[in-house]
């Protein structure tokens, strides 16, 4: 079984960041919400997000790390940093002037793991109100700028560790070499996430999912519901159903030209002309959301009938990615304010 | 915002009701690099791997005001010279996205010894990594010169071309 990792979420606007720098390195991860820790994903290492929020604030977003096993490794970034302090006993303080952007580490220790292969001087982006004043007696300082003493800590003994500033951000020039280190060298996670073995899983993924039943999925001539169709009719065969809706808003040949191309990979679709709803459904309208709108609501029409018109589909298919996923579920980031808890 | 109309219908949950299908996201756990590097290991075509993104709306919001199918074949043609042109100049890899915006404006122009009184369209090309910020691209000047040329002598209706050099923010990248 492969040893993955959680991102637990505090709202910060690089979470997103974070995960993709793990998967850069071949290791699956996920992100969820702080509050949320998932009973049906299967992790061996946690990273602690920034946040727009301040640990000493009332309402603070707190995860329950009681819920980890001791051993378990943990990485706080800023916010996640701020937090184990005063988990641990420490004092995180609202500093007079903020920190943000660039800074060196004037000192860290070289013998931490943490730090393998990390260059003297490095430069890190830094992005904080507040900052760790002290630390709590088991928490060794690894890391500091010119500005800031507490830049990096180790807990005694524990694979817990803590970053004041951001390595997932490309100013960070060792950032990515900083979050292998965790990731891989201390945490031990599996780097087996590879494009080739996503296709290999997800196929056999979906076989058990669908069995012998039919799919109907709409094709737009995107990557991304490009990509789907191929993995499902890799799966699945002809029980795929694709349906390619041309609404006479295409760019120049376009239909014609995406329709062959899918038929010359196999795929079993159908091309819909439905032109003339669409341009029924436009006709008068100037005002742009209106005119989203009835776009939309046609192609649900068209693609309904579509989908209806093939017998037994018991599924739908969609080219959702991560991002939308993320979207749908994350806690509030900079601009929302509040998290809700 | 490009992708507004897609997400009611397209993306998490958006399902009208009366449709009781199970759903089936096998790309849930990717992003968008990712999606490409599956892609390529699926081996889709280049010629889709590598296509700009398009809105779910398409041409509809290119249209500024009222869309009537005369509007759209003239901006399919400008389009099309102009996405051609920057495939042939070997600039189509390196923009995010392009294409070509109807503008609701007529200006005077002068063609051979008539005055004409016909509509302007926009060229927009912008560079970005994820969509959420985008820079225009400083195309060079030689290459705006030949598709302007080449879309005010081919396309009839069209007798002025502009160049959007808005970034994202404060602009959007469509116009609509």
């Amino acid at each position: 079984m492969s040893k993955n990792l959680l991102i637990l979420d505090f709202g910060s606007q690089y979470t997103q960041l974070i995960a993709r720098r793990v998967r850069e390195l071949n290791v699956y991860c996920e992100i969820h919400p702080y509050n949320k820790i998932p009973d049906d994903f299967n992790f061996s290492a946690v990273i602690l997000s920034g946040s727009p929020c301040s640990v000493n604030q009332n309402d603070a977003p707190y995860p329950e790390l009681e819920s980890f096993n001791e051993t378990m490794p943990i990485l706080g970034i800023c916010y996640g940093a701020q937090y184990l302090v005063k988990h641990f006993g420490g004092v995180v303080e609202s500093s007079n002037k903020r920190e943000y952007g660039r800074a060196n580490l004037s000192f860290f220790d070289i013998k931490n793991p943490l730090f393998d292969n990390v260059k003297s001087n490095s430069q890190v982006w830094m992005s904080h109100g507040d900052t760790i004043k002290n630390l709590p007696s088991n928490f060794n300082k690894i890391a500091s700028t010119s500005d800031i003493e507490n830049a990096a800590f180790h807990i005694n003994e524990s694979n817990i560790y803590g970053l004041q500033f951001h390595p997932e951000v490309f100013h960070s020039t060792d950032g990515l070499q900083i979050i292998n280190n965790f990731v891989v060298n201390i945490s031990h996670c599996s780097t087996d996430w590879t494009p080739d073995s996503f296709v290999d899983s997800s196929i056999s993924n979906i076989k058990n999912q669908v069995g012998h039943q039919k799919v109907v999925l709409g094709l737009s001539g995107g990557v991304d519901s490009s990509v789907a169709a191929l993995l499902l009719h890799k799966a699945i065969g002809d029980n795929l159903h694709c349906i390619f809706v041309d609404n006479g808003l295409l760019r120049k040949n376009e239909f014609e030209d995406v329709l062959k191309q899918y038929e010359s990979l196999g795929l079993n679709i159908k091309g819909v002309d439905a032109k003339e709803e669409f341009y029924k459904s436009l006709s008068g309208i100037s005002d742009p959301e209106l005119k989203r709108k009835a776009i939309g609501k046609t192609f649900i029409d068209v693609f309904d009938r579509e989908a209806n018109s093939i017998k037994d589909v018991d599924w739908l298919a969609q080219g959702t990615i991560y991002p939308d996923i993320i979207e749908s579920v994350s806690v509030n980031g900079p601009s929302g304010h509040k998290i809700s808890s | 915002m490009d992708h507004q109309v897609i997400k009611s219908h397209h993306n998490v949950g958006g399902l009208p009701d009366y449709m009781k299908l199970k759903i089936i996201e096998p790309l849930k756990s990717l992003f968008k690099d990712e999606v490409r590097r599956v892609g390529a290991s699926l081996d889709l075509p280049k010629q889709i791997l590598n296509r700009h993104p398009f809105p779910g709306p398409g041409l509809g919001i290119r249209i500024l005001g009222e869309i009537t199918e005369s509007k759209i074949k003239i901006l399919q043609e400008v389009d099309h010279i102009f996405i051609d042109g920057l495939k042939e100049f070997k600039l189509y890899d390196g923009v995010w996205q392009a294409g070509a915006i109807f503008l609701p404006v007529q200006s005077v122009g002068v063609m051979g010894d008539e005055r004409t009184y016909e509509n302007a369209v926009a060229l927009r090309a912008v560079s970005s990594t994820d969509g959420m910020t985008a820079d225009w691209c400083h195309l060079p000047h030689e290459f705006l010169a030949k598709i302007s040329n080449r879309i005010i002598n081919n396309v009839k209706g069209i007798n002025r071309v502009t160049y959007d050099i808005s970034s994202k923010p404060p602009a959007t990248i469509e116009w609509e």
